[in-house]
């Protein structure tokens, strides 16, 4: 672990946001052009990541959105193209098994789109002591890219892994990526890229 | 197991009281002139938004008495600022934006008004994105978080005109 503070990343922590449901079945609603066609494909890619992670000794956040059934806490969130969704302790709002999460591994639940916002995070973050995130899970324009805002505004080194995280539209994905990377340049990565990355720090 | 069917309710421009959110630059643009007179003239509050060397530098000749001026020590105006506590403190629910960086300070703006429950409008004809590139992906991921976020300034000039006619005298 000590080894790792010295890389470009310094002391990283995952974050694995919003991984929840069915990530086997394809969900692309072709009347809504939603969310983009290959979600399912890029939700798949991301155990392998967490399993590297793990054996590198980085802490894996797991972020899970929801919202009360009473449908108080949605603020906003209904004012614009999203529907009801994330209803806690629903079937369908679980972490996908697929993720392997562990006892020992961090878990918050957000009920807005940062995982910064309401939540634990900051808390954790300087608890483990981490001066990075990297990012993966979705979607990559609403809650990867203003939890990236946020993270960024903190001074913390962000990576999203563009193969790792899917958006609501493949254009609103593609955006995302480049404001991401124009507010913090050198941020987005591959997720294979980024597992030698990890392994050459060690 | 699905969830309960709600009807989305149809947004006005201006829901319950407006306040203008002013980042750099926006003088530059004709169009916000009038904005900014049509909010004076309602009597909502104006704060101007910017980093605090630079308002050191260039006085404080926009401001009137009564207006507000935030430092913004990061780029989302709500971030390490008072913005929140002040727009609440005035019963403010709508945010009407103009100026600075459309990717930067008033996409991560509008994000925090959104998750802390305000309504939020920007004027697209009075802010750029730098890299211009990023203009449209900017104004196209605040319209998906509240449909009708995408506003000229001359309309909300015209919300906010209608919505002075229907309050009652102040």
């Amino acid at each position: 672990m000590s080894t790792r503070e010295s890389g470009p990343l310094g002391k990283p922590a995952l974050l694995v946001i919003d991984v929840q449901g069915d990530i086997k079945t394809p969900r692309y609603d072709p009347a809504r052009h939603f969310p983009m066609l290959q979600f399912h494909e890029y939700m798949q890619r991301i155990p392998p990541l967490i399993t590297v992670a793990r054996a590198s000794g980085i802490p894996i956040i797991f972020l899970q959105e929801v919202h009360h059934p009473s449908l108080i806490d949605f603020g906003r969130e209904l004012d614009g193209f999203e529907r009801i969704h994330c209803i806690e302790d629903s079937p369908g709002n679980a972490i996908a098994p697929e993720m392997g999460r562990r006892p020992e591994d961090f878990y918050i639940r957000k009920r807005r789109y940062s995982a910064f916002f309401g939540t634990e995070l900051d808390i954790y973050l300087k608890g483990l002591g981490a001066r990075s995130v990297l990012l993966v899970g979705g979607f990559t324009d609403v809650c990867v890219h203003y939890t990236f805002a946020d993270a960024h505004q903190r001074g913390l080194v962000c990576r999203v892994v563009k193969d790792c995280v899917a958006g609501s539209s493949r254009e609103a994905h593609d955006a995302a990526l480049q404001a991401m990377e124009s507010l913090q340049p050198g941020s987005i990565c591959g997720r294979d890229e980024l597992i030698c990355e990890l392994a050459g720090q060690q | 197991m699905n969830p309960p069917v709600v009807c989305k309710p149809a947004r006005a421009i201006i829901e319950g009281n407006p306040a203008l959110l002013v980042f750099k630059g926006a003088a530059e643009y004709p169009e916000f002139s009038a904005l900014l007179g049509a909010v004076r003239e309602q009597g909502a509050p104006v704060i101007f938004a910017e980093a605090a060397q630079r308002r050191l530098a260039e006085g404080l000749a926009a401001a009137r008495p009564g207006e507000h001026w935030i430092d913004l020590p990061r780029l989302s105006a709500f971030l390490g600022t008072a913005l929140s506590l002040l727009l609440r403190q005035r019963n403010v629910q709508t945010l009407l934006v103009a100026g600075g960086r459309t990717n930067v300070e008033v996409h991560y703006s509008f994000v925090d008004a959104h998750q802390n429950d305000f309504f939020c409008r920007v004027a697209e004809d009075c802010m750029a994105a730098e890299p211009p590139a990023l203009q449209e992906g900017a104004l196209k991921a605040m319209e998906y978080l509240q449909t009708g976020a995408r506003q000229t300034a001359a309309a909300l000039v015209r919300a906010l005109k209608a919505d002075r006619a229907h309050r009652p005298n102040p």
